[in-house]
């Protein structure tokens, strides 16, 4: 149960911070920042705990299965796209394929570049 | 009583109903993905989409209808998007040495792949709202659906995109990557991760442990970065 108050104290720190200072980043994206920066301060602050408190930890690993889940009814969506699917659908095709080729050979490069 | 297609039609008024296709519909999306070897083309989000497409036509339901009840698993993608911060802060933790190369290469390789996208659909394609849908396409889908409504895409064709990136890098990226010999568990994790997002993720999560780690991490990090910066830049 603290685990789902924590979790929605930080969706709702998101939406306070969208609405409050005005800002187009999601609400969720704010709350999921915000609570990254809560675990790594309460982490600095004492190191020997475990990243997350325990109930958190639990409701992180039972929601994970389900988030593909959540993606469906929007997918489903697609069907009102119908017509763009029609007119560009194998020219959409091409273009994520050749525009991969690019992205995944500079982030393997950078990554194997560099030298921490 | 009552005959069954006056239950059919009584059902089709009744959110928990759409609830339940979908539900049903994910599930046997699972099935197929597990029979058929765990196959690529075959995630379950796929079939879920197929399976429920077609039951809408054949009873002839609007995606109106549809949402009112999908909307409430629709609405569990925030409460997701902010538990993701939990495996992230454990694995910003173990790899603190080298988090400034992973956020570089991140940066660099999913700015490259969006930016040739774009710039594709502009000078082939020439449609605003199909650039704007496009921007999202190396962002785990739920961020990108948020975010493309944001910048004024189409959060629909948003996911689409998303679903086929996700497919086709998680074929690519291990092909591409050993041609070269740069597929050591952290460069090939984390460009599946930082390419195909969540489907690249599990894809990784089958080769190793260590090599989903990579790609969680530049999920996460990925999803976050753009989603603070296409916003910035497009609105």
């Amino acid at each position: 149960m603290a685990g789902l108050i924590t979790l929605l104290v930080f969706l709702l720190l998101g939406q306070a911070l969208r609405l409050m200072f005005n800002l187009p980043m999601p609400a969720a994206i704010l709350g999921m920042v915000s609570l990254l920066v809560f675990l790594l301060v309460r982490r600095a602050i004492k190191p020997d705990s475990s990243h997350a408190p325990e109930s958190l930890a639990k409701l992180s690993t039972a929601l994970a299965p389900f988030l593909t889940l959540f993606l469906v009814p929007v997918s489903v969506g697609i069907m009102s796209q119908a017509d763009v699917i029609q007119r560009y659908g194998w020219q959409l095709m091409v273009i994520l394929a050749v525009s991969l080729v690019p992205g995944i050979l500079v982030t393997a490069f950078v990554m194997r570049g560099i030298k921490s | 009583m009552a005959l069954f297609s006056d239950l059919l039609n009584y059902w089709q008024t009744q959110p928990l109903f759409w609830l339940s296709i979908t539900c049903f519909a994910f599930y046997i999306g699972q099935l197929v993905y597990q029979a058929s070897g765990r196959n690529a083309f075959l995630p379950p989000i796929l079939t879920a989409v197929a399976l429920i497409i077609s039951t809408l036509y054949l009873t002839n339901t609007s995606y109106e209808t549809y949402m009112t009840g999908g909307q409430y698993l629709y609405l569990m993608l925030g409460p997701v998007v902010v538990v993701l911060a939990v495996p992230l802060a454990q694995h910003i933790h173990t790899m603190r040495k080298q988090l400034f190369r992973i956020i570089l290469a991140l940066a660099a390789g999913s700015g490259t792949t969006v930016l040739v996208a774009a710039w594709l659909t502009d000078v082939w394609l020439g449609e605003e709202i199909i650039r704007l849908s496009i921007l999202t396409k190396s962002v785990t889908t739920p961020i990108a659906i948020s975010v493309s409504e944001e910048i004024g895409g189409s959060a629909s064709l948003a996911a689409g995109f998303v679903i086929v990136t996700g497919i086709l890098a998680a074929l690519m990226t291990p092909i591409l990557l050993r041609a070269i010999r740069q597929d050591d568990p952290a460069t090939l994790g984390l460009t599946l991760g930082t390419c195909g997002h969540a489907i690249g993720t599990s894809r990784a999560l089958e080769l190793s442990n260590q090599h989903a780690a990579y790609a969680a991490t530049a999920m996460t990090l990925t999803g976050s970065l753009h989603a603070i910066a296409l916003p910035l830049l497009f609105t």
